[in-house]
């Protein structure tokens, strides 16, 4: 009789909440439902341990980090996003909407992070739960024979510095300062002294460490434990210790936030441009085999926008003095019309140390087996990675003049490094929703790529679009990704290759045409960040009308 | 809308009054299961932690011997049998309760953490004072228990008290990938990384003591114990770091087979490996039992690693074995096939005796009498015929075959065998099936306090010191003099054993296992 009752009760109520919904409900409610379905999916459905890929088909019957990835392998770093970036989405979620759903989903994370710490603190791409054996299987196989993925071709076990040592650190340190759970320290610390200890004396950061000097290409050396400007290595690590200094308050992080600015200005080359490698007697060197040693004019054009930041940090302007010699070298190394790909580019990606000649990097072949990578003077048929570099070199003179204006005090006047009483509410409580962005966004919202909405916010419109596009599981399915095909050998017993599809000479990316839908981690942080954005405007505006 | 109530309840009618028939016996299972786990928890642990036996009055306790009441033992069937069973019934019946009570467990295991990261026999809860208390009255009296008769202050692998404790707590951070059991956990890894021996091999004690807990030892599962852990840490946690640990030890087994004519194991070896005496009735030989288990273990090398060199030597050990088979006179009528010591350089069994009454005038020797044996590897039976259809099996089989479940072997492995379920394969919670008239009586036998009491079990005296001499009393587990049998409480005393429940507990486990 009881449960008669309830059921009946139950169904009642399920009836006319309905109709409620329907009619009145509001869009913040909507929206929250909406972005707990999505999270619920990604974590109780598609997550690994608490772990994420980048795509997934929705049978998840195969999968993709960088490259196809096992079902026991989750990936931390590459090109975003991966499993911290998840964990970020779940805080920047909890702190707009208090539900502690996000916090156990990106609790989730770092679990799933702290398993796959290596021992000396740090994180290598993948995190495989079935260990070693199948890690070593994985690079037998797909790794091995990813053309043009070249720094998975060699299994190295080592922790990398591409985006996921630092995202797993920040996304540690976030989530402790968050609750202070003190479980989540020891695993922190250990993070914190490997980025701490794998800086170089002179301030740089090599791409893996501990070094580990094995794999050579054409005659050249392994470039991976050589000083490294690749993938914002140095910026993220400044960055990342910038936000130790200011949530958990140390001086040691000082000094190698000094050391880590002061790279950038003995690095710079007499033609005012800086390389993107530098071996261990700080010469321009090589990368992988189609990244020849040179002078670099988009990593130049990066770090006057650095150097910028720097004095803004700091005060100092000695971060401005290489500025113009920089802009010089920009501006003499612009391609001439015909060298433009119609428009295109404004620069080359690298060009040759002493002549400043453009070095166009070129590739052909099938695979790693009969694969080829040269450098030439032909401007046509290039090799993607590099090309169509686009400077906008006005831009960056405007920037120059605005904070070169700028006093010293002026310039400081929202550093992190400030010494200053603090006026926030609370300075462990980073998130982009706390205070006014005057002090550090623990989020890497300035610095995302296309997919990240950074701090925009959507109007009611675009809300409505995104939960409406919403499947019944909570998901945002697209199609037309970029896929690779299945490992195989052939009867000849020649390897497959296993890059991502993409054109054979330029390396442009081939999309998978056919209608397949797929499950991809960037549509739902590019979605979740939105209507994050969305509430928390909501939240701030009612706090107003409150107040 | 009344036909759609209407329906749901007709349908919430059938399966409920289907599951009626089977709820009955499981809700009994299960609520005998939490009411004999309550009392466990509430009522016998010490901070989560178990001894070995209690007197139904809780007023004595035994570990391996008479215990204080601020000590709890590790090995099984003490506190790390509590605590593998709390995993288990946690996974079978998806209770938080038993994660909750294998929570305390490992958090007393973590008090109980050495400085070093390793573990002693038991924890006492009351610290060193306490402990040295203990050693200086009933470890020091206990005849024949010579490991504790005094205090040495380091960690042991013995009977895998160290790698024991530290496989708790990994299946305990897998369960949930946790991290406020890793620090502990990382310290136990590093313990026994540390204290293996270049060559491969493990002490039975660790930091180093002057005397035979330093010599690389088989015995008791030291070595065994140790690879196995690094081996489960390899599988669950992945690191390649536990990879080369993991070869020196298996290569330890090889390099510490003896040469011919006498192609065994000894349990025991010096630092220049030669082989070496342990406690007193542990002599310097070459011990059968010793060889078929490292016989076993290099098959099982071979099944890891597919490679043949760990089976190059195995059929001279097996002859070995074969050779030095008791005559059917010297069998005990039957009881045995083998002398467990074979003296060194004559093949000839050795065994040990002793007399006397206490640790001040027991006395132990050897020699080759087989008349009033000391009942240590006095009745040892090696299935000679299994080593040798173990061997031919595997022989027999492809590389593929013999590798396959191999947790070293370089592959994908399914998800579902990675981490916590790991070791769901490896160690299922039960085995086999209990039947239904079984289960009615291990409920029928809980008493109202959820305690399931046993009689005749075995223990010590309390110690004493006698007014005339001085001495302490010997404060032994109950034996034969002689022999050193077993003699069991003849009374009808009531206890409460740990292995009574834990052997109880998994058959109710095994009877929801299979009802599922």
């Amino acid at each position: 009789m009881k449960y008669w009752r309830h059921i009946l009760m139950g169904s009642f109520i399920w009836a006319v909440s309905q109709v409620t919904f329907a009619d009145s409900v509001d869009l913040e409610v909507l929206t929250k439902r909406a972005m707990l379905k999505a999270t619920k999916y990604m974590v109780e459905e598609v997550s690994v341990n608490g772990g994420y890929v980048k795509l997934y088909r929705p049978d998840f019957s195969r999968r993709w980090g960088e490259l196809e990835t096992f079902d026991t392998q989750i990936w931390v770093g590459g090109n975003y996003p991966f499993t911290p970036h998840m964990g970020d989405v779940f805080l920047d979620a909890y702190q707009a909407t208090g539900d502690a759903y996000y916090y156990q989903a990106a609790e989730k994370v770092a679990r799933a992070l702290i398993w796959g710490q290596l021992e000396s603190g740090g994180w290598d791409y993948i995190i495989d739960f079935a260990g070693h054996r199948s890690l070593q299987a994985w690079y037998n196989t797909i790794g091995k024979n990813a053309w043009g993925w070249f720094e998975y071709n060699n299994y190295y076990g080592t922790a990398t510095q591409h985006s996921n040592t630092t995202a797993a650190t920040r996304f540690l340190l976030r989530l402790y300062v968050e609750k202070r759970d003190r479980s989540l320290k020891p695993a922190l610390d250990d993070a914190i002294n490997f980025v701490l200890q794998s800086q170089f004396p002179a301030g740089g950061w090599s791409k893996r460490y501990p070094k580990k000097q094995q794999y050579q290409y054409n005659g050249l050396p392994d470039y991976t434990g050589f000083y490294n400007f690749h993938a914002d290595v140095p910026r993220d690590n400044i960055e990342l210790l910038i936000q130790c200094y200011v949530t958990l308050g140390e001086e040691r992080f000082l000094e190698a936030i000094n050391r880590g600015m002061n790279f950038f200005l003995v690095t710079q080359q007499g033609n005012g441009g800086w390389a993107k490698h530098y071996d261990m007697d700080l010469r321009p060197a090589n990368g992988r085999p189609f990244e020849p040693a040179g002078v670099s004019p988009v990593i130049t054009a990066t770090h006057i926008r650095l150097l910028l930041r720097f004095y803004t940090y700091t005060g100092d302007r000695k971060f401005l003095t290489p500025i113009p010699a920089a802009i010089e070298f920009l501006e003499r190394t612009r391609l001439p019309k015909e060298m433009t790909n119609g428009g295109k580019r404004t620069h080359a990606g690298v060009v040759e140390i002493g002549t400043e000649k453009p070095l166009w990097n070129h590739r052909r072949g099938t695979g790693v087996g009969d694969g080829n990578y040269w450098v030439s003077d032909d401007h046509e048929h290039v090799y993607a990675f590099g090309d169509n570099i686009k400077i906008n070199i006005e831009s960056l003179k405007n920037a120059y003049d605005a904070v070169s204006a700028l006093s010293p005090e002026e310039a400081t006047v929202d550093s992190p490094l400030k010494i200053e009483e603090f006026n926030g509410e609370n300075p462990q409580r980073y998130g982009r929703y706390r205070e006014n962005y005057r002090y550090y966004d623990l989020t890497p919202h300035d610095i995302g790529p296309d997919f990240y909405p950074g701090i925009r916010v959507p109007d009611e419109i675009e809300v409505k679009q995104i939960v409406g596009a919403q499947d019944e599981l909570g998901r945002w399915l697209t199609t037309h990704a970029q896929i690779s095909s299945p490992f195989s050998i052939s009867e000849t017993g020649e390897a497959s290759n296993t890059a991502l599809h993409s054109d054979p000479i330029t390396a442009d990316a081939i999309l998978d045409e056919s209608g397949q839908e797929y499950l991809d981690i960037r549509t739902y942080i590019r979605y979740m960040n939105l209507l994050i954005n969305y509430i928390d405007r909501y939240n701030r505006e009612r706090t107003n009308a409150v107040n | 809308m009344k036909n759609f109530a209407l329906l749901v309840i007709v349908g919430w009618i059938t399966v409920d009054s289907y599951a009626q028939s089977q709820r009955t016996t499981a809700e009994s299972v299960t609520n005998a299961m939490r009411r004999a786990t309550q009392y466990m928890l509430d009522s016998v642990s010490t901070n989560g932690a178990y001894a070995r036996l209690y007197t139904a009055d809780l007023s004595r306790r035994w570990h391996e011997l008479e215990a204080y009441k601020s000590q709890v033992r590790i090995e099984e069937p003490g506190t790390l049998g509590m605590g593998n069973l709390y995993l288990d019934a946690y996974h079978t019946t998806g209770d938080e309760y038993y994660y909750q009570a294998a929570v305390k467990v490992a958090e007393a295991l973590a008090w109980g953490q050495m400085d070093c990261g390793g573990w002693h026999y038991f924890i006492d809860f009351a610290g060193d004072r306490s402990l040295k208390a203990w050693y200086r009255t009933i470890g020091k009296h206990a005849w024949g228990f010579e490991e504790h008769y005094y205090y040495r202050g380091n960690a042991t692998f013995d009977d895998e008290v160290t790698s024991g404790a530290a496989r708790f707590l990994l299946r305990m951070y897998l369960e949930k990938l946790d991290p406020a059991f890793k620090p502990a956990l990382d310290n136990a890894i590093a313990f026994i990384l540390e204290s293996q021996y270049p060559l491969g091999g493990w002490p039975q004690r660790y930091p180093l003591k002057d005397d035979y807990t330093s010599h690389y030892t088989f015995n008791d599962n030291v070595i065994a114990g140790n690879l196995e852990f690094l081996i489960d840490c390899y599988a669950t946690l992945g690191g390649e770091r536990f990879l080369d640990p993991i070869r020196r030890a298996m290569n330890f087994y090889l390099l510490t087979q003896q040469g011919d004519p006498q192609p065994g194991w000894a349990q025991q070896y010096d630092e220049k490996l030669q082989p070496a005496s342990a406690r007193n009735y542990e002599p310097a030989a070459i011990v059968t039992g010793q060889t078929y288990d490292n016989i076993r273990m290099l098959m099982e090398f071979y099944r890891y690693t597919g490679e043949t060199r760990f089976l190059n030597r195995i059929p001279a050990a097996i002859a070995w074995l074969e050779q030095v088979r008791l005559p059917d006179s010297l069998t005990n009528g039957g009881k045995r096939t083998h002398p467990f010591f074979v003296e060194i350089g004559t093949n000839r069994p050795l065994w040990a005796h002793r007399s006397g009454n206490g640790v001040y005038d027991g006395k132990y020797w050897i020699d080759y009498n087989t008349d009033n044996l000391y009942g240590y590897g006095d009745n040892t039976v090696i299935g000679v015929n299994y080593l040798k259809d173990e061997y031919s099996a595997l022989l027999a089989l492809p590389i593929d075959r013999v590798t396959q479940d191999s947790p070293l072997k370089v592959g994908q492995v399914p998800l579902k065998d990675t981490g916590k379920h790991y070791f769901a394969k490896k160690a299922p919670a039960s085995n086999g099936k209990v039947g239904e008239a079984t289960i009615r009586e291990i409920i029928k036998a809980l008493d109202s306090q959820g305690r399931w009491l046993s009689k005749h079990e075995w223990i010590s005296d309390p110690y004493t010191v006698d007014a005339a001499s001085g001495q302490g009393s010997n404060t032994a587990m109950h034996s034969d003099p002689v022999s050193a049998e077993w003699i069991l409480d003849p009374s009808d005393s009531d206890y409460i054993s740990v292995a009574v429940y834990i052997k109880n507990m998994r058959s109710l486990l095994a009877y929801l296992v299979n009802r599922k």
